[in-house]
């Protein structure tokens, strides 16, 4: 027994499988593994099939053919293109405004416990919720903000309707949702400077964008490079906004990677192609994770 | 330690779980059990109308249990839809589903539907209407049925006409039957008045891309002698793009380049005045009596492009037996029975809509009188040519994006019909 204890004890692989932090870990790598692992390695096998949802006991393999396809499909490059101009969009200004925010309001004050619980409360309302809120806002009939462009002799605006608008007021409004999250994750961060690096610059003389390059900016660079990270793939991943919206209208300009695999998959049922379109969305996505880790490893 | 026995007390979970619910799909001895799925709440009339005729069902069968299980469609890809297509997958379908008409085509490619003609009479099959039976048949057989049937109707403000000075082409009775409809000429003549009148677009259609341009505007294609798609629902190449098809897109533009019909919705436009003309569902008859009861509307036969070729709207959700049901025969009986003529006669009166059995028509005091009668005349009298194909919702999609297209002036019809048939090219390759 000592001896296979000993032959464990020298492969760290099998000393952690026999250890009890792997014992803690297993619901979740179970659970991980069910609804991540699992379905993921079905999409890539299936990505290299026919596969057609109403003949599930029909499928033949096609390999690269799907993918072939993709490269060949208009509307899955427009797709491609929309989720990039969503990240272009919602990233700089999202991580910008967040900071910005967290700076405002970091101070403990009254004041600014009011204003945090302002900034924060588009994120605790659920997104559907959101997205029909901003719809009856920016409706061109009824919403408000049409009824003041009105009034102030303004033409009134199709923001979902117009293909150039579409697209960016999606953008503003999961802007406006996320940027509160992010705002408290650099908000905690900024709070854990200690204040003598501030006081020291003062007596220095260092005026506040010095203390803002020189202190703020590396002391938060790991929540920052994070806040980056989460809301490059989380934008990478839209699909409700458009899908309620808009559908991805009009004429396909607000649709996402994501918004187009589900309309392949269930309008259309190919389950073989929408899974090869997860597949290269997936691959996309480590790669973004590939450079985290290496700008977090720099850090 | 700890999560060895999380883990055992969830597989034991699960397997309770199992276990529970294949007891419950056994069936007790010597009772034959039905399941049936409806896409509609139970407080609705539709929902109501398959409860009530679901029990009538048992009762009438000894040793018959029918389980009408409410799983709302709350939107695409949602709901209702998703259950269908995960049975599909697990090969667990019900003994009898609904299912939008125009989608039967893919259920029967993919031997889902169970034929009910071989199980049903032919008196039985008789007395639906004809359209309803032309839209459920696929092939040479019958798969899916229905108690009323849907005509969208053309609404127009009478009040405007007479200001703009448009006389309506009227019968001896005074009304706008059918046989006077509007060709694609005269409705643009009197649209071009209409406008000058109303200094507005005086005409509303919904412009966006949704099933709507499939169920209310491809009748516009179809009265031109136009198709979308080939006898096997999967060539659009000659058939999108013929001169036929283009010359009524072609009409589509003109309306709204022309300032005839608004390329935004206009929600509302009709009732409150906005518009003199609208292409609305039939729904809106109740709505216009009841919440508008200062407008005076009537309602006008859809334009047409070549004589001789009218078309106008149906359509529904329909009622099919599936491939996996035990009991076909039963199966058939219980289709024929949630549409019978009490579920025509309950759905006119809840909600308007047309009964499906010729029995029923013939008595019908409200389609039996204008302007009602016109969507009864519409409805049986006029060509249905909504393809019949497996890549249906990619039809429905390219159509509605040639329209939106054309309403947005994303570029010339021709190149909207290109992108179209490439796109629907596609999909269709997929099923050849």
């Amino acid at each position: 027994m000592d001896k296979i204890r000993r032959h464990i004890n020298q492969i760290p692989f099998l000393k952690f499988l026999f250890s009890s932090q792997f014992l803690f870990l297993l619901p979740a790598f179970t659970l991980i593994g069910i609804f991540v692992i699992y379905p993921l390695i079905l999409a890539v096998g299936y990505s290299f099939t026919d596969y057609y949802l109403l003949k599930p006991n029909d499928i033949s393999f096609v390999g690269f053919d799907n993918y072939v396809e993709i490269t060949k499909d208009k509307f899955a490059k427009q797709a491609f293109l929309n989720s990039t101009k969503y990240v272009i969009y919602i990233v700089p200004l999202q991580v910008i405004l967040s900071l910005f925010l967290a700076i405002l309001i970091a101070k403990k004050s009254r004041t600014n416990t009011l204003f945090r619980t302002a900034f924060f409360s588009p994120y605790i309302l659920s997104i559907i919720v959101v997205v029909l809120l901003w719809k009856n806002i920016l409706d061109p009939n009824l919403g408000i903000v049409n009824m003041i462009l009105s009034e102030l002799g303004f033409a009134k605006q199709e923001f979902f309707a117009d293909p150039s608008m579409a697209l960016p007021t999606i953008s503003f409004i999961i802007l406006w949702q996320g940027i509160s999250f992010q705002m408290l994750i650099l908000m905690a961060a900024l709070q854990d400077i200690p204040a003598s690096l501030y006081e020291a610059a003062s007596i220095e003389g260092a005026n506040a964008w010095q203390k803002f390059k020189y202190i703020t900016v590396p002391s938060i660079k790991s929540q920052l490079v994070f806040v980056l990270i989460v809301v490059t793939t989380g934008t990478f991943k839209i699909i409700i906004e458009p899908l309620v919206l808009t559908n991805g209208g009009p004429q396909g300009s607000t649709s996402s990677i994501l918004l187009y695999m589900f309309e392949q998959g269930t309008r259309y049922r190919q389950i073989g192609y929408s899974s090869a379109i997860t597949v290269v969305f997936a691959l996309i996505l480590i790669v973004i994770a590939f450079v985290q880790s290496k700008l977090v490893k720099e850090d | 330690m700890i999560s060895l026995f999380m883990i055992f007390a969830l597989i034991l979970v699960s397997a309770a779980c199992s276990d529970s619910a294949g007891n419950d799909a056994e069936e007790k001895e010597g009772t034959k059990e039905l399941k049936v799925w409806v896409h509609v709440p139970a407080d609705e009339p539709e929902g109501e109308s398959y409860d009530k005729r679901a029990k009538e069902f048992e009762e009438t069968h000894k040793g018959v249990k029918v389980t009408v299980e409410h799983i709302v469609k709350t939107g695409e890809g949602s709901g209702y839809n998703d259950r269908i297509n995960a049975v599909i997958t697990t090969g667990d379908l019900p003994d009898i589903i609904t299912l939008e008409s125009v989608h039967t085509a893919s259920y029967v490619d993919s031997e889902l539907l169970l034929p009910l003609d071989k199980y049903l009479d032919q008196s039985t099959v008789d007395s639906y209407l004809e359209t309803i039976v032309d839209a459920g048949s696929v092939g040479d057989n019958l798969y899916a049925l229905q108690s009323f049937d849907l005509s969208s109707p053309v609404f127009y403000n009478v009040d405007l006409f007479k200001e703009a000075g448009i006389e309506v082409p009227a019968d001896e009775n005074g009304n706008w039957t059918l046989e006077q409809a509007w060709s694609y000429d005269e409705f643009l003549k009197n649209a071009q008045k209409l406008k000058e009148h109303m200094v507005q677009e005086p005409v509303h259609m919904f412009p966006d891309n949704s099933g709507w341009q499939m169920y209310a505007h491809s009748p516009i294609i179809f009265s031109n002698d136009g198709q979308l798609v080939g006898e096997n629902g999967l060539e659009t190449d000659g058939y999108l793009n013929s001169d036929n098809t283009i010359e009524a897109l072609k009409f589509i533009e003109k309306l709204f380049r022309d300032g005839i019909v608004s390329p935004t919705v206009r929600e509302n436009a009709f009732a409150l005045g906005k518009a003199a003309i609208s292409f609305e569902g039939p729904w809106m008859v109740d709505v216009l009596s009841n919440e508008y009861p200062d407008l005076n509307w009537s309602l006008m036969p859809y334009p047409y492009g070549k004589k001789g070729h009218q078309s106008a709207p149906h359509g529904s959700w329909y009622v099919s037996a599936t491939q996996s049901t035990e009991h076909p025969e039963l199966a058939a009986e219980l289709v024929a029975h949630l549409t019978n003529k009490d579920s025509a006669k309950a759905m006119e009166e809840a909600a308007g809509l047309i009964p499906g059995h010729k029995e029923l028509l013939e008595s019908s005091e409200k389609y039996n009188e204008y302007p009602r009668k016109l969507m009864l005349d519409q409805l049986v009298n006029t060509e249905h040519l909504k393809p019949k194909s497996p890549i249906f919702p990619v039809l429905e999609d390219v159509l509605g994006d040639i329209v939106e297209g054309i309403a947005l002036n994303n570029g010339s019809v021709e190149e909207l019909v290109k992108d179209a048939i490439d796109k629907a090219d596609r999909e269709a390759a997929r099923f050849k």
